[in-house]
């Protein structure tokens, strides 16, 4: 008896480090869109507070979950350009979106553009839109 | 009439040079550095920007490194965290040129290019010598290609507990679709 009990013991500890292991190796991807947001600001704010100190401003925002207020400069298949200085990769089809309109949305900041001179944010959705 | 020549004169150096750059925003690097029987290590970057010189041949493509995503999170956190650096070392940066590029022999069949360039990432530089498949069709230059790196190259060391699990060398495919500006 007092063998089985140690088996069943011994199981029980291997399959709760196996699920443990398990799912640490398979965790699941970030959900930015649930994420609180470290900055909620404009484009144009977020823009100008990148170029009054770009290492202060990477060191505060680079991966976290920002909220965007802008207008709509450009649209192409995957991302939309807020005020021509940031550019969102949205996570569903932009082209319902319309050029001229203000719109918020919510994403993760990873960089700065030197070829494009542009902020980006990936991983974005529209919170609203015009 | 004097004011009208003096605007034409300031125009045409302004056509001239957008009408030399094409520029691609969601272009595709895929990187893979997967050994048989193990997980692929493998990640995709879709939001590539690249500006070709039409006149010169000159090529630049700039990928930032936190784009790349991976099917396993895990992976991409350590790529991000304990490879690349990318708090750090945000981007990847290719500057190169095309070699005996020529605009006007470009067509819809693709043409084999010999590309030279250095590519730039964690403060390292590595000369890259590549081919690039070029083609034009309507208002588009398409182009394609692919080379090998080493994470030596760019002082990246691999643990010894996953050294068996990751290539040695890390195979790079591009895929771009250039546009007028």
């Amino acid at each position: 008896m007092k063998t089985k009990n140690f088996i069943l013991l011994v199981l029980a500890f291997i399959t709760a480090i196996s699920i443990v292991l398990l799912s640490y190796m398979y965790k699941e991807h970030r959900t930015i869109h649930t994420e609180k947001v470290d900055t909620n600001t404009t484009a144009i704010e977020f823009y100008a507070a990148f170029i009054k100190d770009k290492v202060v401003f990477n060191a505060i925002h680079l991966d976290k979950a920002v909220e965007l207020q802008g207008l709509i400069t450009a649209i192409a298949s995957n991302h939309i350009v807020l005020d021509q200085k940031i550019s969102v990769t949205l996570e569903r089809d932009p082209t319902a979106l319309k050029i001229n309109k203000k719109v918020t949305i919510k994403g993760r900041y990873v960089g700065f553009d030197d070829l494009l001179e542009q902020l980006k944010i990936d991983q974005g959705t529209v919170i609203s839109s015009q | 009439m004097k004011i009208f020549i003096t605007i034409f004169c300031f125009l045409i150096p302004g056509i001239s040079l957008s009408q030399e750059k094409y520029i691609e925003k969601e272009g595709t690097i895929v990187f893979e550095a997967s050994e048989k029987t193990f997980e692929p290590v493998k990640a995709k970057n879709t939001s590539v920007t690249a500006i070709l010189n039409i006149n010169t041949g000159e090529i630049a493509s700039l990928a930032l490194v936190k784009e790349f995503r991976f099917r396993n999170a895990l992976m991409e956190e350590h790529f991000n965290e304990n490879y690349i650096e990318s708090d750090t070392h945000s981007k990847a940066i290719f500057r190169g040129k095309i070699i005996a590029f020529n605009f006007f022999e470009l067509s819809e069949q693709e043409k084999e290019f010999k590309v030279d360039g250095q590519l730039k990432l964690r403060g390292k530089e590595k000369s890259i010598e590549s081919i690039l498949y070029i083609s034009k069709k309507d208002k588009y230059i398409s182009m394609r290609g692919d080379f090998v790196v080493a994470p030596q190259d760019f002082d990246i060391s691999i643990p010894k507990i996953v050294r068996n699990k990751i290539a040695k060398q890390v195979k790079v495919f591009v895929d771009f679709k250039l546009q007028q500006q």
